[in-house]
């Protein structure tokens, strides 16, 4: 199997899971978190490309932490497990934060310090959380959550930033 | 085997937890400073869904989309600053409920679309309102669609001196209420309720100077009513003048009322189709014009029209088919070169009209019956 046959395998699975956790009115909905968007979540991403679910996947509890300061860095975590807690610290220009999560329980925390700083959130699971603070100009964030118990705060301080929120079943 | 396995305990797992626990997806953003855009877009949920945007600064976006839930979904957008623009779309809910507060700057917009949004048995889980304070030359729009049970509210006030337009439009809804309130000269309301019943639309217009105000009505049962008045404050008055208001009803069993308090050079428009509609209009300044049509083939309407405090003032009611009723009261004090002229046309048999005018000299009273 190869890895990208491996990790649309776990995205199909962790669908199944979300599809039957939103209820039989929503399992016909054909705008629920179709495949394609969820396939996108987990591979879209340059830098998860290679990630694989760990073995004993969802039943532990994986915590992640980055603290980076500098120009043009590069912070990626993906956590798949029952309890994922990631916490990245960014001060500088340029940086970007990719984060994905799945699980039953994620939550992240991420802080952007400086100018034209992007994040992309993805989090997939019952319980998600995210709170995001960007300090400066031109910066960007972007978050999807797929699941129930749905919770975002962006908080942005400067001119020129964008913040993009999408919550679904 | 195994991994097939494991994603069915996972399912399961997220399943059992879904149905035992109460949940609420929260959007919340908060951006200080110019030039921010803030999204939040939240579909297929099914937990009460909120979405909350707090702006501070200017020329910033806030778009604000809830669709297809079965719980109540709730948005708010609040800013404060200049040339900053709001929008909410709420689509296919039972209990829907946008708020928009904009305070302060100027070239503000706000716009809520609320669609396929029904009531609770009658009970209005459904609104829409927009606040508007101190922010000039501001715009707020509010459109329900397939909406029963529905209220929507716009309040631009503290607007001295300035312009500000809203717009409310309502198609297909029954039981439904719609409001506007502005404090602020050379302002443009508008109120547009199509295809229901049982509506009630309302402008209230202070310091309403060279103001424009229209409330379209179709549908039975319906009541629309315009005020446009000055105001008295310790520090000094705000005036009324060359206030324009028209009120348009298709259907029967409709009332309309437009009042002009000291508005100097208004004119008042009320034009009724269908039977048994009442009209009223109220001024009290000079050289008002007051105008009420009501349609060929009706009955049953009564068409008032009372003027007061002024001379040059015209008033003229037109009525077709029977058993209609025309009243006007003139009391100004016109005179020979600036008099009072009052006109009750009905083109039919069986009705009755009454035009009462004193004080003053020079006054015309006209009555033409077919």
């Amino acid at each position: 199997m190869g890895v990208d046959r491996r990790v649309r395998a776990w995205l199909r699975a962790a669908l199944a899971a979300v599809v039957l956790a939103s209820g039989p009115a929503l399992a016909t909905d054909p705008d629920l978190a179709p495949f394609s968007e969820l396939q996108n979540l987990g591979l879209g991403f340059q830098e998860l490309g290679g990630h694989l679910p760990p073995p004993g996947a969802f039943g532990g509890q994986n915590e992640a932490t980055i603290t980076q300061n500098g120009a043009s860095l590069s912070a990626t975590v993906a956590q798949y497990g029952g309890r994922n807690e990631a916490s990245v610290t960014q001060s500088g220009f340029a940086n970007v934060a990719a984060l994905l999560q799945v699980g039953l329980q994620n939550t992240i925390s991420l802080s952007q310090a400086g100018d034209a700083n992007q994040a992309l959130i993805g989090q997939l699971g019952a319980f998600n959380n995210a709170a995001v603070v960007q300090n400066g100009v031109n910066n960007l964030v972007q978050i999807l959550q797929v699941g129930n118990g749905l919770n975002v705060s962006v908080t942005q301080n400067g001119n020129n930033m964008t913040a993009r929120v999408v919550q679904r079943n | 085997m195994k991994r097939k396995l494991s994603a069915i305990a996972v399912a399961a797992a997220l399943a059992c937890a879904y149905t035992g626990a109460l949940w609420a997806d929260t959007g919340t953003i908060t951006q200080t400073g110019d030039g921010h855009e803030a999204h939040i877009t939240q579909t297929s949920v099914n937990n009460a869904s909120t979405a909350s945007v707090t702006q501070t600064g200017s020329g910033n976006t806030a778009n604000v989309t809830q669709q297809n839930s079965s719980q109540p979904m709730h948005a708010t957008v609040s800013s404060s600053g200049s040339g900053q623009n709001a929008t909410v779309f709420q689509e296919d809910s039972w209990n829907a409920v946008a708020n928009v507060n904009q305070s302060g700057g100027a070239n503000n917009t706000a716009s809520i679309s609320q669609t396929n949004a029904s009531d609770n048995f009658g009970e209005t889980l459904t609104t829409a309102t927009i606040n508007q304070n101190v922010s000039t030359n501001s715009m707020a729009t509010i459109n329900q669609s397939n909406a029963d049970g529905t209220s929507a509210t716009i309040d631009q006030v503290g607007n001295f001196g300035a312009a500000s337009d809203a717009t409310i439009t309502q198609q297909g809804v029954l039981l439904s209420t719609a409001s506007i309130f502005q404090n602020t000269t050379d302002a443009s309301s508008s109120i547009t309720q199509t295809a229901g019943s049982h509506l009630t639309a309302s402008i209230l217009n202070i310091d309403a100077r060279v103001s424009d105000a229209t409330i379209t009505q179709t549908g039975s049962n319906n009541n629309a009513s315009i005020q446009q008045a000055s105001l008295s404050t310790s520090s000094g008055s705000s005036f009324s003048d060359f206030a324009n208001a028209i009120i348009d009803q298709s259907g029967s069993g409709n009332s309309a009322a437009i009042d002009q308090a000291g508005a100097f050079t208004s004119n008042a428009t009320i034009n009724q189709g269908g039977s048994d509609n009442t009209a009223n209009i109220n001024q009290s300044s000079d050289h008002s014009n007051a105008t009420v049509n009501q349609a060929a083939e009706t009955s049953g309407n009564v068409a008032t029209v009372n003027q007061s405090n002024g001379f040059y003032n015209d008033a003229l009611i037109q009525q077709s088919a029977s058993s209609n009723v025309a009243t006007i009261n003139q009391s100004g004090n016109g005179t020979a070169e600036s008099r009072n002229s009052a006109t009750v046309t009905q083109l039919s048999a069986g009705n009755n009209a009454t035009i009462s005018q004193s004080g003053g000299a020079g006054n015309v009273a006209t009555i033409t019956q077919n």
